[in-house]
């Protein structure tokens, strides 16, 4: 590089903060296309229009059906509009509040308020959730539970689902808020236990070794003390500063992880033992299935979380009056395997 | 946490500020730092840097926007150490702030007489005549280093769209420095 020109990229660093950060958080704002059809191209709108709306008549009796058992009908969601920004929702306790982020592999983070903090919701923004490698970070510095996994086609996908909300809803009700951590605890041992087959001989032990992860992943897992390999290469997980904090492992080609965050400090009833529990599972974990049932079960894992999820939304009171568009991890395989 | 209440941490100097710090903004800081520095080493150093810089710094500065105050404290971070890695390049690590495109054309001469500050505030100047759109591709690619994949993917738009905003502001940048004659 240059003298001169590092000197003009060096003092672009004392420009305006108000425009860095608006260039940090601008993500996906700008998209906006003008389409000059002609009248060939017309017509082929107008028959894509009727093969739409074909489809659309033929699926209806289904929805109907879903309307008329009372199931709530989530709403369409028109990803590149709806969900172009950070959606935010506050209850009427004005005690929590739950927050999508825009684009497939960033919504799905819920987020519940603290209002004994500070009063002030903590809006987690997508410059700091937007990427995800920084979304790996953030997610060990909120302490959450979460999971982040990977489409056949390399779409990354993260659902949150338990101790964040957890905490938050002990202060407000402590019936709750166990009903809702068990429930979450004891899906999330059942999908793992499930998805593991565990009878065979034990992980072996071996130093952690870059050249197994992609660069991103050294950077967010260097501190991982020890990395374990079964024998034959499947599969891999980590302890950070002690904890296992998450599971590698492939499956068609495809790394898949399911990242299992603990708090050091956190010492509710109940989180050691399942710790414990599932570090006994996985101790004596060994082989994983065969590489297609393993993605078919991974799948089931995603859905039974969203489903904990959505359960746990629809009781809520405040459920009709502030709907909240849902979708289930099917659609997003669907629109992936599309 | 919000940023007010941090920064008032670092006045009554309460060293929880800094966990606080890095709790909003570390993989924020990170991702500066990376950028510019590429390798891991690097960046905790310069995190770690940071957060002594914003602990020294404030008081007597008081941050209106203390996101992008921390960010350009630890770009200021960065780039220093980029300097001090480039003086000698070790171990042969790939330095990405040196794969991103010049920004004024090497023949060009930059007026030696002109101090960093006169530098921003014209760089000030050259931003508020871009457009919104404009003005964040540019920064993202040359403020935070990002790659142009990377720019590409958040502002929804291909990699040649990006390559072509980015050599038309570059242009333009020329263009108005020439104008008042601050590269001949």
């Amino acid at each position: 590089m240059n003298k001169n020109d590092f000197r003009i990229k060096e003092a672009l660093t004392d420009v305006q903060p108000e425009y860095v950060e608006s260039a940090a958080k601008a993500e996906k704002k700008s998209k906006g296309y003008t389409f000059h059809l002609n009248a060939w191209e017309k017509g082929l709108v107008a028959a894509c229009l009727v093969i739409v709306l074909t489809v659309g008549i033929l699926t209806m009796p289904g929805v109907i059906k879903s309307v008329l058992a009372g199931e709530p009908t989530p709403k369409p969601i028109d990803i590149d509009n709806d969900y172009a920004e950070p959606h935010i929702k506050y209850y009427s306790t004005g005690d929590h509040m739950v927050n999508y982020y825009g684009k497939l592999g960033y919504e799905w983070y819920i987020s519940h308020e603290h209002p004994e903090l500070d009063g002030y919701p903590e809006i987690i923004t997508p410059d700091v959730f937007g990427e995800i490698d920084n979304l790996r970070n953030a997610v060990f510095s909120y302490n959450m539970n979460d999971y982040t996994f990977v489409a056949e086609d390399g779409t990354k996908y993260h659902v949150n689902i338990a101790y964040h909300a957890w905490s938050a809803f002990q202060l407000d009700n402590n019936d709750k808020t166990i009903d809702w951590h068990d429930k979450a605890t004891d899906a999330l041992i059942k999908m793992i236990k499930d998805f593991f087959d565990y009878d065979t001989k034990k992980p072996e032990v071996i130093e952690y070794d870059p050249s197994l992860f992609s660069e991103d992943l050294n950077y967010c897992y260097k501190d991982s003390a020890v990395t374990f390999v079964t024998a034959d290469g499947d599969l891999m997980y980590s302890y950070v500063n002690g904890k296992l904090s998450c599971i590698w492992f492939y499956a068609c080609d495809t790394l898949y992880e399911i990242y299992i965050n603990f708090d050091e400090n956190y010492d509710a009833t109940g989180t050691s033992e399942w710790i414990q529990s599932l570090e006994g599972w996985l101790s004596d974990l060994a082989s994983i299935e065969t590489a297609p049932k393993a993605a078919a079960k991974f799948r089931q894992i995603a859905e039974d979380s969203w489903q904990i999820r959505y359960d746990y939304i629809h009781s809520l009171p405040e459920w009709e009056e502030d709907y909240i568009a849902l979708r289930k991890p099917r659609d997003w395989y669907k629109k992936s395997e599309e | 946490m919000d940023d007010k209440d941090i920064i008032s941490m670092y006045f009554s100097r309460d060293e929880n500020a800094i966990a606080e710090t890095q709790s909003k903004y570390g993989a924020y800081i990170k991702r500066v730092a990376f950028n510019v520095l590429g390798n891991e080493e690097d960046v905790l150093e310069c995190e770690n840097d940071t957060y002594f810089a914003l602990w020294n710094n404030i008081p007597p500065e008081n941050p209106a926007n203390f996101g992008g105050y921390a960010s350009a404290v630890a770009r200021n971070t960065a780039l220093k150490k980029y300097r001090d890695n480039s003086a000698s390049v070790r171990n042969g690590k790939k330095i990405p702030f040196d794969e991103i495109e010049e920004l004024i054309p090497d023949e060009k001469t930059l007026s030696d007489g002109l101090s960093r500050a006169e530098l921003a505030e014209i760089m000030k100047g050259f931003l508020d005549t871009l457009q919104e759109n404009e003005r964040n591709v540019f920064l993202r690619r040359y403020w935070f280093c990002d790659s142009i994949k990377d720019v590409a993917k958040a502002f929804d738009f291909t990699e040649g769209r990006v390559k072509m905003m980015l050599m038309r502001t570059r242009n333009k940048l020329t263009k108005y420095l020439k104008k008042d004659g601050i590269i001949l």
